[in-house]
């Protein structure tokens, strides 16, 4: 024993030493910035941002650096930012989970003329706005190329551009600034660029897969509910911007209040400007009118430039970051992204731009669980791959859901040619949000309706029977109380007086649960353990001092009863803490009365004092017996889960025995000498303890009293469940 | 102990501890100090000690009817050896009262106790010569229905007197 011990000591002692390593190695490899600083270097490994840190000079980040912003954790560049990450060996930059941090902001003019912003291999994650150029804001040149812009939480902007300077109009210099490969994808917000077409900003913008992103706003169109929005102003010739080669697919207006797509919002520009000009581009679609539904321009509104989007691209360009433009059936058919999945599909076809690697996509498949509810089920679901260039054929080889309820489909840790990350797909997901708005809208009205239920009482009953009889539409388990009782228990038959308070009070326990069948009704079962005891030296009742008996017996009962609550059990209210009920019951009782002779406690039944084992047409009576009771409770709710009370009930035994003392003729001495009771000595002694004069009269006799028992006390019950 | 107490309300009082009972605390407090109060309040069961129990059974309880038990003399037993009674004999009863007083059918009265466990001590006044005179005998067995009593004769032998209660 000594032994294993000791082996468990020692391994307890290695985990808490290993523990510890694991504590000092993560605090000494993980850096925490704050403040200001002139120059600031972040090296490759983790860093965490709380608070906003300044950087006054010129801002490097290495290769592998990986940086977790913390709300309100933000990076403020005032001189040049180098974020140069490797194909193989990004920086990230990420929020973290529940508390995102901001993102970078760039501020203020450079003294240094030539400091640029060159941002390049660098993922945003989870951020608040990942990149904001603050208005005043001015650099040579900004390079914002091959990153991922992946999952922002934020909704107002994934890039903001503000214009530079007022004074800059002297300035005969400009910013060249180039939004090039980059990857926007599951973000919540736009890229707004102040002024689009610009005398100090020359923007090219191209190149760029942006794909599956939600747009805030509301159900009413306009020009800042588009993926990519900014203003095209007469007022400004001097750069047209290049916005080229770029995709757009999957990019939604999602309805700020209810959470479901209102439609495709790809483009949108306002300004004095004709038009501007937004050619070969891939806008997701084919269809010309599809397309223009997407864009927000002079169409919609007669004040807008005139957005020049044809020609577009009918497919997008192999340059562009991997991702899947287009989804159609297995038949090659186009799959509506309206679709309604309720029958599980056979398969589909993902038509991407390059040759995408599925080896370790996950293929999920997520539908509710029944008509109403907010349960969901994730399946994963097997599937073949088939590709065929870069369209590829995904076969469903098992499938699920018969229980047709909306459901959508996900296919993410889709790979690129060079391993790179490529946007999951979606299908069916604007059905099945506006299957979730539906059930939450369900959730809400019925947990109103619950409060309201709650705080107002019951209508008035038209029908009062029927009204405290309504089933609960309630789970099993949170009908079920379970409670502990307490108080005293006594004796109230052949051996007790007339007054109930003079007789012997003993300790009562019990447990009990409770189970809610109606609204007004409820089944419970107690296990008590008490005991009973009295004496005939206590009684005012001269005959019954002269008869002398005493007796003490263990209980143990087991009740059940049905009761009727004056309250509601469905409301929880505090104008209606106290809930009173009554019922009546069954008891079965195990009982075994004993008495003290000459300081030695006897137990009675065996010795046959009223004559039992003398006669053989008798027999010594059961130690088990029925009875019924009628009991009151008065509750005391404390919370919608605890509750404490007073509890009274009155029982009456079947059996005339519980104080050992029934309808007997007192028995001869003689025939208990002659008998085969062992303890002769004790059994006349208990026969007729005063040794009186006793022929011809009954044992129970002046009273001839039915045994029974009082309990009362108090009790804390609780619900378990909700 | 005096001081003891009033550290302890110092404590209470400092800590304004009265005040930041909760509510749940309260409850648990008087659900605790119910309890408490049951059990103070549930009957103790009271033993008969060996020696009150052996006159009880001898003389009685001195609840109502039950002030005295007579016993009859059943049968006598000297050296061991079964006594023939005779008619009076047989009819012989000893009547102890709950207050220690004593009389037979032969008109002697006087005193009972049991000084210890089993031994009877009788003390006589008799009758006839009003001289006092005290015996006591073995109790050899008691119960609420027989009684057997061992007295050491002057003549060196040893009578046993067996007695059945005649209420």
């Amino acid at each position: 024993m000594l032994h294993i011990l000791h082996i468990i000591k020692k391994q307890f002692t290695a985990i808490m030493i290993n523990v510890l390593v694991c504590a000092v190695t993560q605090s000494f490899g993980q850096d925490t910035l704050a403040g200001n600083y002139p120059l600031l270097s972040i090296k490759s490994g983790n860093h965490v941002i709380k608070s906003v840190v300044t950087v006054k000079g010129k801002l490097d980040i290495e290769a592998g650096a990986k940086i977790e912003l913390i709300e309100p954790g933000i990076i403020v560049c005032e001189g040049s930012v180098n974020i140069k990450g490797e194909l193989n060996n990004k920086i990230e930059i990420f929020g973290k989970f529940n508390m995102e941090g901001v993102g970078i902001v760039i501020k203020d003019l450079d003294s240094n003329i030539n400091s640029t912003i060159d941002i390049r291999y660098a993922t945003f994650k989870n951020l608040q706005l990942p990149l904001f150029f603050d208005f005043g804001w001015k650099r040579k040149g900004v390079n914002i190329s091959d990153n991922y812009f992946l999952n922002n939480i934020g909704k107002v902007s994934v890039i903001q551009v503000l214009n530079p300077p007022f004074n800059f109009n002297l300035d005969s210099s400009y910013i060249d600034f180039k939004v090039k490969n980059n990857v926007f994808t599951g973000n919540n917000a736009a890229l707004y660029f102040e002024d689009l077409k610009s005398d100090h900003i020359n923007y090219d913008i191209s190149n760029n897969t942006i794909v599956g992103n939600n747009v805030y706003g509301f159900k009413n169109y306009n020009i800042s509910t588009n993926v990519l929005y900014g203003r095209v102003d007469q007022l400004f010739s001097r750069f047209n911007p290049k916005i080229e080669s770029n995709s757009f697919a999957f990019n939604y207006l999602v309805d700020n209040i209810t959470d479901t797509v209102v439609h495709l919002a790809n483009f949108g520009v306002y300004g004095t400007d004709k038009t501007i000009d937004f050619k070969n581009n891939f806008l997701g679609s084919t269809d010309k009118a599809a397309i223009q539904k997407s864009i927000y321009d002079q169409t919609l509104n007669y004040n807008a430039p005139k957005v020049e989007f044809e020609p577009f691209l009918s497919t997008p360009s192999e340059s562009n970051p991997s991702h899947v433009y287009e989804i159609n059936n297995l038949d090659n058919s186009y799959l509506q992204d309206t679709i309604v999945i309720k029958d599980p599909l056979k398969g589909l076809v993902l038509k991407a731009n390059t040759n995408l690697n599925y080896t370790k996509a996950k293929f999920v498949y997520t539908y509710f669980k029944d008509d109403s509810s907010l349960k969901l089920v994730d399946t994963t679901v097997t599937y073949d791959v088939q590709p065929n260039g870069n369209s590829t054929k995904l076969t469903i080889t098992k499938n699920v859901n018969a229980s047709k309820k909306v459901g959508y489909y996900k296919i993410g840790d889709i790979l690129d040619p060079k391993g790179g990350y490529v946007p999951e797909v979606k299908v069916g997901y604007i059905a099945y949000l506006n299957d979730l708005r539906r059930r939450k809208l369900i959730a809400e009205f019925l947990k109103e309706k619950k409060t309201e239920d709650s705080l107002k009482l019951p209508p008035p009953p038209a029908d009062s029977i029927k009204n405290q009889f309504q089933k609960i539409e309630a789970p099993l388990k949170s009908r079920l109380e379970f409670g502990l009782y307490n108080g005293l228990a006594i004796f109230n038959g052949t051996i007790s007086q007339g007054s109930l308070i003079s007789n012997d009070k003993n300790l009562y326990n019990g447990i009990n649960i409770n189970y809610t069948i109606f609204s007004n009704i409820s089944a419970s079962m107690t296990i008590a353990s008490f005991k009973l005891s009295n004496s005939d030296a206590n009684s005012n009742n001269n005959e019954q001092q002269a008869r002398g008996m005493s007796f003490s017996t263990s209980m143990l009962s087991v009740s059940t009863s049905f009761n009727y609550d004056f309250v509601d059990n469905r409301l929880y209210t505090k104008a209606k803490r106290i809930r009173p009920s009554i019922g009546v019951g069954l008891d079965v009782n195990s009982f075994s009365p004993s008495g003290i002779y000459n300081g030695v406690e006897y137990k009675l039944q065996p010795l046959g004092t009223g004559g039992q084992l003398i006669d053989s047409t008798k027999k010594a009576y059961s130690s088990l017996a029925l009875g019924y009771f009628f009991n009151f409770k008065i509750k005391y709710q404390i919370n919608r889960f605890n509750s404490i009370g007073l509890h009274m009930s009155i029982h009456k035994s079947l059996s005339d025995y519980l104080d050992d003392v029934g309808p007997d003729l007192y028995p001869s001495i003689d025939k208990i000498m002659n008998s085969k009771v062992d303890n002769k000595d004790v059994a006349i002694y208990f026969s007729n303890p005063t040794s009186r004069n006793v022929v011809g009269q009954y044992r129970n006799s002046p009273n001839n009293a039915k045994d029974g028992y009082i309990n009362f006390g108090i009790f804390y019950s609780r619900r378990l469940f909700k | 102990m005096q001081k003891m107490v009033i550290s302890i309300l110092v404590f209470f009082i400092q800590e304004d501890y009265l005040n930041k009972m909760s509510l749940r605390n309260n409850i648990s407090y008087f659900l605790i100090a119910f309890a408490l109060v049951l059990v103070a309040a549930c009957t103790k069961t009271a033993v008969i000690p060996p020696l009150e129990f052996q006159k009880q059974l001898l003389a009685g309880t001195g609840s109502f009817q039950n002030t005295q038990h007579v016993w009859q003399l059943d049968s006598t037993k000297i050296n061991g050896v079964n006594s023939v009674l005779t008619n009076v004999q047989k009819n012989y009863k000893k009547t102890f009262t709950f207050d220690g007083g004593y009389s037979d059918t032969d008109n002697n009265t006087g005193k009972w106790e049991i000084p210890a466990l089993n031994k009877l001590k009788q003390t006589f006044i008799y009758q006839l010569t009003n001289k006092q005179d005290s015996t006591t005998y073995d109790i050899i067995s008691i119960n609420s229905a027989q009684m057997s009593l061992s007295l050491k004769l002057v003549n060196g032998q040893t009578a046993i007197y067996s007695f059945k209660i005649s209420n």
